[in-house]
C-alpha cells in the first residue's frame, strides 16, 4: 500500500470557541465622517471573509459574535442577525470561524459592559461543557471584548472599580480555573483604567491598529498559545505582540 | 517484529518557532519490543527534554524482567504496575539530575542505554523523525533481520545524555516520587479493569481476547475531552516549595508505553497519549484512549499514584500502535462518524490504522511514508507535534 493508504479518521479534530464582544454604543459612531462602527463593519466582513485561507484556524475555531449598547444581543446565524440572547438557540450561536457571516451593526445608545462579559462568560461556560457532552476535545474558550468606552449603567452613568469587582473577580476565576482566557481591547479613547479593574493584565490599548489588525493579532493567540499555558502568559504574548506591532507601523509610517 | 516510528513537528510549532517537543523510542528485542511515546508539554521551556527523558527512562526499564508468555495474567499485571512506577522513579531521577539536584551520585544506567536482554533483532525495523516536511533533520534506518543485538529507534536524542548525577539506589526517592504508591494496583477502580475493553472506548469493535487488570486512577476512563486543558499548571504551582520540584515542571511531559510480547501487551500511560492493537482479523482496538480527566505529567504531583498500567492478551495479535494527543484527530473516528452516540467514546480510523500496517509491512518497516503523510497539508491542520510508533507482529 502506498504513503495514500494512510487514511486519517474525522469528526475528532480539537475545538476551541472564540466569543467576540463588540461595543456597539454611540461613541463608536464617531468621528462623524469617519465612524469606527463603518470601519468594523469593513474589517469583520474582509477578515472573515479571508479565513478560509487558515486550516488550522478553520479546523479548530468556532465562533459567537456579541454586542453591547443599551442591550446585549448575540448573532444568530440562522437568521443571520442579532437578537437578545434570551430569545436565541443556544446550540447553534457558535459557527465554524470560516461559516460566520458578520451582520451589519449600527452604533448607538449606552456601554452595557458588564452585562455583555457575563453573558460572554455563560455562553463559555455552556458551550465548552455542550461540547465535553458530545465527546469532542475541546479547548478552553478565548473570550474578546472591542471596546472605545467606559463600562456604563443602565442609565449610562459610569461604573465605578466598586461596580465592577463582581465581574472582574469571575472573570479572574475561571482563568485561575483554566475555564476560559478573557481579553479586552481598548481602541479610541477607552476608558483603559477602567477597562483594567475589569482585567488587570488582559487590558491592552490599540488605538493605532485598524480592526483588521486587530482581529489578526487575537485569532493569531489562539494559535499560539498552548493548551496548557497560563492565561496570564498568553495576556503577555498579546501585549509583546502589539507592542511590536504598533512599533512596526510607526516605522514605517516614518518612511513614509 | 517490524518496529517503525515517526514524529513530526507540529505546524503550530512551526509557527511560533518551537521545536518539536515529541519524542518516541524503540527496542527491538526480537520477539519481543518495547515502544514509547512522550509529548513535552507545549508551554514548558525545556519539555522536549523531559520527553527524550521519558521515553529512555520507559526502554530501559520496560525492557528488564519481562515476563514469559506462559506467565499467568497476574505475573503480568504485577510486572508492569511495577515498572511503571519505576519509570516515574526513574523520570524523576534523571530530570532531577538534569537540574543539577542530585550532585555526586554515581552514573546509575542511564536512559537511552540499550539496556535489555541479548536476544536477536529480528525483522525489520525503522525510524524517521525530523521536522515539517521540507526541512533537515530527517532520518531513516532499516535494518534487515538477524541482527545480534537488540535495537533502539527513536527521535533524535539531542536531548540529554541521561547519564545524569544521581543516586544509583534502584529505590532511591526523588522529589515528586511518591513512596505510598508502593502498590498503586487498584484493578477494582476502573469499570474496564476486567475482561479485554481496557480503559473504555472498545465499542464497536470485537473485544481482544483477555486483558488483566489494569492499575491507576479510574477516573481516567469517562471523557476523552478534556486534552486541553491539562493539570500540570496548578499542580506545578503546587510543588514550588521546593524549588527543584517547582522547576520539574519546565521539563513536563507524558508518557504512553508498551511492551510487546505476543499475545501479550503491556501500557504503561501517563497523559494523554492512546494505543491500539490491531488484530489478524484487521480490527482495530483502542484499548488505551485518551484520558478522561485532565492529563497529567511525568512531573505532576502524584505521578506514580496516576500511572495507568494494565496487560492484555490477545492471541491474535497483529500489531500495537501509540500515538501522541497530536494524532487524535489524525487516527480516530468521532463516534458519530459510525452513528454511535457520543458517550461511546473516540474509535480508531481503521483508514489509518489498517493503512500504517499495511503500508509498513508492504515496505519492510520503512517510516518514510508514515513521516511523510504526517507532514502533509492534511495532517498539519492539527497544529500539534505528531508522534506515531508501532510493532507489527511477523505474519499478523
Amino acid at each position: 500500500m502506498s504513503v495514500d493508504g494512510i487514511g486519517f479518521g474525522s469528526g475528532y479534530e480539537e475545538r476551541q470557541p472564540v466569543l467576540l464582544l463588540l461595543d456597539t454604543s454611540a461613541s463608536m459612531g464617531r468621528p462623524e465622517e469617519h465612524p469606527r462602527i463603518d470601519e468594523l463593519n469593513r474589517a469583520l466582513t474582509r477578515w472573515f471573509d479571508g479565513v478560509r485561507a487558515q486550516e488550522r484556524l478553520r479546523t479548530r475555531v468556532e465562533v459567537c459574535l456579541l454586542t453591547f449598547d443599551s442591550a446585549v444581543r448575540v448573532h444568530d446565524p440562522g437568521p443571520g442577525r442579532l437578537v437578545p440572547v434570551e430569545e436565541a438557540d443556544a446550540d447553534r450561536l457558535f459557527v465554524p470561524v470560516d461559516s460566520m457571516r458578520p451582520p451589519t451593526l449600527r452604533a448607538e445608545g449606552l456601554t452595557r459592559l458588564t452585562d455583555a462579559v457575563e453573558t460572554a462568560l455563560d455562553l463559555a461556560r455552556a458551550r465548552y461543557r455542550a461540547l465535553q457532552r458530545q465527546r469532542v476535545p475541546v479547548r478552553r474558550p478565548f473570550v474578546w471584548v472591542l471596546t472605545d468606552g467606559a463600562p456604563s449603567d443602565a442609565r449610562g452613568r459610569p461604573l465605578d472599580a466598586a461596580a465592577l469587582e463582581g465581574t472582574a473577580g469571575r472573570v479572574r476565576q475561571g482563568e485561575v480555573r483554566g475555564e476560559w482566557v478573557f481579553q479586552v481591547i481598548g481602541v479610541h479613547g477607552a476608558d483603559l483604567p477602567m477597562l483594567r479593574v475589569l482585567a488587570p493584565k488582559a487590558t491592552s490599548p490599540l488605538a493605532d491598529l485598524d480592526f483588521g489588525r486587530i482581529l489578526d493579532l487575537l485569532f493569531q493567540s489562539t494559535d499560539d498559545s498552548s493548551p496548557d499555558q497560563d492565561a496570564d502568559l498568553v495576556h503577555q504574548q498579546v501585549n509583546d505582540r502589539a507592542a511590536r506591532l504598533a512599533r512596526m507601523d510607526r516605522l514605517e509610517s516614518d518612511l513614509r | 517484529m517490524i518496529v517503525a516510528g515517526a514524529s513530526v513537528q507540529g505546524t503550530a510549532h512551526l509557527a511560533r518557532g518551537q521545536g518539536c517537543q515529541d519524542a518516541f523510542k524503540a527496542v527491538d528485542l526480537g520477539g519481543t519490543a518495547v515502544l514509547a511515546v512522550s509529548d513535552g508539554a507545549g508551554s514548558r521551556d525545556r519539555s522536549a527534554l523531559g520527553a527524550h527523558i521519558a521515553v529512555d527512562a520507559a526502554c530501559r526499564l520496560l525492557t528488564e524482567g519481562i515476563p514469559d508468555a506462559q506467565e499467568p495474567p497476574e505475573a503480568w499485571t504485577r510486572w508492569v504496575a511495577g515498572r511503571g512506577r519505576r519509570v516515574i522513579e526513574e523520570y524523576l531521577r534523571a530530570a532531577t539530575g538534569v537540574l543539577g539536584a542530585g550532585a555526586g551520585g554515581a552514573d546509575s544506567g542511564a536512559p537511552g542505554a540499550d539496556a535489555g536482554a541479548g536476544a536477536a533483532g529480528t525483522g525489520a525495523m525503522a525510524w524517521a523523525s525530523g521536522r515539517r516536511a521540507g526541512s533537515a533533520d530527517v532520518h531513516a534506518l532499516d535494518t534487515g533481520g538477524g541482527t545480534a543485538d537488540p535495537r533502539a529507534l527513536g527521535t533524535d536524542a539531542s536531548a540529554p545524555d541521561s547519564r545524569v548525577p544521581g543516586t544509583d539506589s534502584p529505590d532511591s526517592r526523588v522529589p515528586g516520587a511518591d513512596s505510598s504508591a508502593a502498590d498503586s494496583r487498584a484493578p477494582a477502580t476502573d469499570s474496564s479493569a476486567a475482561g479485554s475493553r481496557v480503559p473504555g472506548a472498545d465499542a464497536g469493535t470485537a473485544g481482544t481476547g483477555a486483558a488483566a487488570g489494569v492499575s491507576g486512577p479510574g477516573a481516567d476512563s469517562a471523557d476523552p475531552c478534556l486534552r486541553g486543558s491539562r493539570a500540570d499548571s496548578a499542580a506545578t504551582r503546587t510543588v514550588s516549595a521546593d524549588p527543584v520540584a517547582a522547576d520539574l515542571g519546565a521539563l513536563a511531559a507524558t508518557l504512553t508505553a508498551a511492551v510487546v510480547a505476543p499475545p501479550w501487551v503491556a501500557f504503561v500511560s501517563l497523559g494523554d497519549g492512546f494505543g491500539t492493537l490491531l488484530t489478524r482479523d484487521d480490527r482495530c482496538h483502542l484499548v488505551l484512549p485518551p484520558p478522561a480527566a485532565p492529563a497529567a505529567f511525568l512531573s505532576s504531583p502524584g505521578a506514580a499514584l496516576r500511572v495507568r498500567t494494565f496487560a492484555v492478551w490477545e492471541p491474535d495479535l497483529a500489531g500495537v500502535v501509540l500515538s501522541t494527543d497530536g494524532c487524535a484527530a489524525l487516527a480516530l473516528d468521532h463516534p458519530a462518524v459510525h452513528r454511535l452516540p457520543p458517550d461511546v467514546g473516540p474509535l480508531p480510523a481503521a483508514g489509518f490504522f489498517l493503512g500504517l500496517a499495511a503500508t509498513l509491512r508492504e515496505n519492510h518497516g520503512d517510516a518514510e511514508p508514515l513521516r511523510r503523510r504526517l507532514s502533509g497539508p492534511e495532517a498539519g491542520r492539527t497544529g500539534d507535534d505528531l508522534t506515531v510508533v508501532c510493532a507489527l507482529v511477523e505474519g499478523g
